[in-house]
């Protein structure tokens, strides 16, 4: 594991906890000062146990407050990307739908307005369609 | 109001609905309850959202009025993905 730059081994984190919404490890005293000692944050340090004295931040990059970003691991990399992507293909789709309740509200559709419809009809449940595979993948999978 | 109701719900496309309803609740049921064997609970989640998928091309995207081989290329799409996903799950799982 790689921390703020150094190389640790896996061994050292006895524990990690969520605290304050952002993720830490703890380590116990020798291996905090083996990997440069980082001093632990006054607003943690209550519920530190009395064998742990030294706090590492494990995801730097997490904004304080957030639970998970991007960089926590894998699959919140995936998740960010994967439901981002996929928010993005919403807001089309709600643009496409925007314009087929105008259309449908039309006594009759030009040959060119007609395949509009069909295919703007046929996006909205690709979107749909991915959603349903990406809520299991994301949600569902042990 | 009520025979508008009625004919509504034996409309085909809303019983497909409320089949893709129950399809979503099993699978969450599946997926988010102790099952006694996970990577199988998994398998099951993937198998009910493909035939989901299925259901949403053949019905909401009028593929099964749709010409023959645009049909099988999208079943097959179906199979595929399905079957690819599944085994690469289940062969990551036991490795």
């Amino acid at each position: 594991v790689s921390i703020l730059g150094r190389h640790v081994s896996e061994d050292h984190f006895e524990d990690v906890l969520q605290i304050h919404g952002a993720n830490f490890a703890f380590a116990t005293a020798a291996d905090a000062a083996a990997c440069g000692g980082f001093a632990p944050s006054p607003a943690a340090q209550p519920v530190i146990p009395a064998n742990m004295v030294k706090l590492i931040n494990l995801y730097p990059n997490c904004d304080i407050g957030l639970p998970a970003c991007p960089t926590t691991n894998n699959y919140f990399l995936y998740f960010f990307v994967l439901t981002g992507l996929h928010a993005f293909h919403v807001l089309i789709g709600m643009g496409i739908l925007i314009a087929l309740v105008r259309l449908s509200g039309k006594p009759s559709l030009s040959e060119g307005q007609f395949s509009f419809v069909e295919g703007g009809a046929c996006f909205w449940h690709m979107v749909d369609l991915i959603w349903v595979v990406l809520f299991a993948l994301l949600y569902l999978m042990h | 109001m009520t025979g508008q109701l009625v004919a509504l719900l034996r409309n085909r496309i809303s019983l497909i609905w409320l089949v893709l309803i129950a399809a979503t609740l099993i699978s969450w049921w599946i997926g988010t309850g102790d099952a006694a064997n996970p990577q199988l609970g998994t398998a099951a989640v993937f198998v009910v959202v493909f035939i989901k998928v299925r259901l949403i091309g053949l019905y909401f995207m009028e593929l099964r009025d749709a010409p023959l081989p645009l049909r099988l290329l999208f079943e097959g799409y179906c199979l595929i993905v399905c079957s690819t996903l599944l085994a690469m799950y289940l062969i990551s799982g036991s490795g």
